[in-house]
């Protein structure tokens, strides 16, 4: 009788009960894609702020140099995961064409995959001879791409091409940046390092790293580059909140919705409600009857909202990020959780005043 | 003589202000057939509901089938109505996406199960044999009140209270509908009838007239007919 009553009243107000599906559909879809794009998001967002370049550097704690036998330190499989990139430098000042200029020896193919950004005017260097000139450098200078240059320091010298003018917006504009062996025998300082640059994931801890390098490169101080770390941190921090307050928008105005139509719904089969406790029926058993057609309006809305949910999420995905979005295990159990949850909640009060109706005032028509 | 309905200076007050029945006293004898008449507003219907559990007296004693309506909550309420009472309304309310079989269940499904067979032969006593998968929007208004009868006495309830059973109904349902209540009166059933009409008011074994809230005229319905009393 019960599933006579529950599918004999859903079929007389279909298209009211298809109006609450749908308003349960469009606030499930929207927090089940937020569910499937927070992870994705993170990822990405992540991504993209590690193409602003490192977020760690180490100095030397004691002494004037690093060993370079310690880089091996930010191999070790403890930290590995976590890191992007490294990049060791060697900061010497030497004579270029006779002027005091500042060379940084690096590992040029770490350096261009942590710093995409840099605008090449030429091409990045592919041997050892050749460099690149920063900006201000090139400028004072008059280099050009393709120009030879010589490099002395007390006794020693190096020639090398220029194959690139580089633009970064920072202190690079005013180095020469070559192949960090070639700074090191010019200088006389094999092995030795003046810093590292370390880009390290922010959403798999900083903090992490920071703590590893601090306790296992002992000559090393670990410096937060905090401008970077921070806008990482920060960035994520504004999005989740973001995408919460947009839910708790969407679920409020869903359950607005739902409210709306079961207060109609209860209105409209008062007598049918105050009928059924003249003859007999527990407030339990009304409040039971609108219950269930509640849960099943939220059960299917937050079945339809988990697809919509789904492909919403891939179309954000695929427009803004450029990637597929890899659909989260909880997006069916999240979709009908949601709705049957707000369908219930938002129909609480009305059921409560269902159930107690006054039959005999009802019936009489007053 | 055992009284299955006795109440005893009961008054219904409606915010302090109304008075909708005034201290008063009935008695109903088990298979009596009792039909209360009056004026719009006379407390007829007041009166019918205090007996079907629908509503709670200000005061005074109310006791059905030797049960104290004034000491019971409002699920005890519930089941008395279910278990004693089988009740009829002019306006008929049934529902409308449920089958007369179904209608018919439906009182079953609140008392205790369902059992179709007694659905069935409980429309076939009131004549709806042949209709029993119908609609009610597919009935006439005096198929529409038998399938009512029927699922006021499927459970075998005590005592039948009708508000008005045939004020929507043609002289020619009246007279099936009629029919159908003195078929019953003569099997035992205690019947409770709220009417306008002296017509039906006389087929009655007695009426009591209501006025202000207060019975003015417990007189027996064969002494009316046979002085041929008019009320109106």
């Amino acid at each position: 009788m019960q599933r006579r009553i529950f599918i004999g009243s859903l079929r007389r107000c279909k298209s009211r009960a298809v109006i609450s599906v749908l308003a349960i559909a469009l606030g499930a879809s929207l927090i089940v894609a937020a569910v499937n794009l927070r992870g994705s998001i993170r990822g990405k967002l992540a991504e993209e702020l590690r193409s602003y370049g490192a977020n760690l550097l180490l100095v030397p704690a004691t002494g004037p140099f690093l060993q370079e036998k310690d880089l091996l330190i930010l191999e070790d499989n403890r930290v590995k995961d976590r890191l992007i990139g490294y990049v060791p430098f060697l900061h010497r000042v030497a004579s270029l064409q006779g002027r005091d200029t500042v060379i940084a020896g690096t590992r040029l193919v770490a350096i261009k995959k942590l710093s995409p950004w840099w605008q090449v005017n030429g091409r990045w260097p592919e041997r050892k001879n050749e460099a690149l000139a920063g900006f201000n450098v090139a400028s004072k200078l008059g280099l050009r791409v393709g120009d030879s240059v010589t490099v002395s320091q007390a006794k020693s010298r190096i020639t090398l091409s220029i194959a690139g003018i580089v633009r970064t917006g920072g202190a690079e504009e005013h180095q020469l940046i070559v192949d960090l062996e070639e700074v090191q025998l010019l200088t006389g300082l094999p092995g030795l390092l003046s810093s590292v640059l370390v880009s390290s994931r922010a959403e798999n801890g900083l903090d992490r790293t920071v703590a590893f390098l601090q306790r296992e490169w002992r000559g090393a101080e670990v410096r937060t580059l905090l401008q970077v770390a921070r806008a990482e941190e920060s960035v994520l921090s504004r999005l989740q909140f973001f995408l919460m307050v947009i839910g708790i928008l969407v679920l409020f105005a869903s359950g607005l919705s739902v409210f709306a139509t079961m207060a109609t719904a209860a209105l409209e089969r008062k007598v049918e409600m105050a009928l059924m406790r003249a003859l007999g029926a527990e407030k339990r058993q009304i409040a039971w009857i609108f219950a269930s057609e509640a849960a099943a309006i939220g059960g299917v809305g937050g079945l339809l909202g988990s697809a919509l949910g789904l492909i919403l999420a891939q179309v954000i995905g695929l427009s803004v990020f450029r990637a597929l979005v890899l659909p989260s295990l909880m997006s069916l159990p999240t979709g009908i959780a949601i709705g049957v949850g707000i369908a219930l909640l938002s129909s609480l009060s009305v059921v409560r005043k269902t159930a107690a109706i006054a039959p005999a005032v009802v019936l009489k028509g007053e | 003589m055992k009284f299955l309905v006795s109440m005893s200076e009961l008054t219904k007050d409606y915010n302090g202000k109304v008075r909708a029945l005034d201290q008063v006293s009935l008695e109903v004898r088990q298979g009596e057939w009792v039909a209360v008449m009056g004026a719009s507003g006379s407390g007829k219907t007041t009166l019918l509901n205090m007996i079907a559990a629908l509503d709670r007296p200000t005061s005074g004693s109310l006791w059905v089938d030797e049960i104290d309506l004034l000491s019971l909550g409002e699920e005890e309420r519930a089941r008395f109505r279910r278990e004693k009472v089988g009740l009829i309304f002019q306006q008929f309310h049934l529902i409308p996406y449920l089958t007369a079989l179904e209608n018919v269940m439906l009182a079953q499904y609140f008392h205790s199960m369902t059992d179709k067979g007694e659905a069935a032969e409980a429309l076939r006593q009131v004549g709806l044999g042949e209709r029993i998968d119908f609609l009610p929007s597919e009935l006439s208004g005096g198929e529409q009140q038998r399938v009512c009868i029927a699922r006021a006495l499927v459970n075998g309830q005590k005592i039948i209270l009708a508000d008005e059973p045939t004020g929507n109904l043609d002289s020619k349902n009246e007279d099936l509908v009629m029919e159908i209540f003195n078929d019953l009166h003569q099997a035992g059933h205690t019947l409770l009838f709220v009417t306008h009409d002296p017509h039906i008011g006389r087929q009655a074994d007695r009426i009591i007239e209501m006025e202000h809230g207060r019975i003015v005229s417990p007189v027996p319905a064969q002494i009316q007919k046979a002085g041929n009393i008019s009320r109106q």
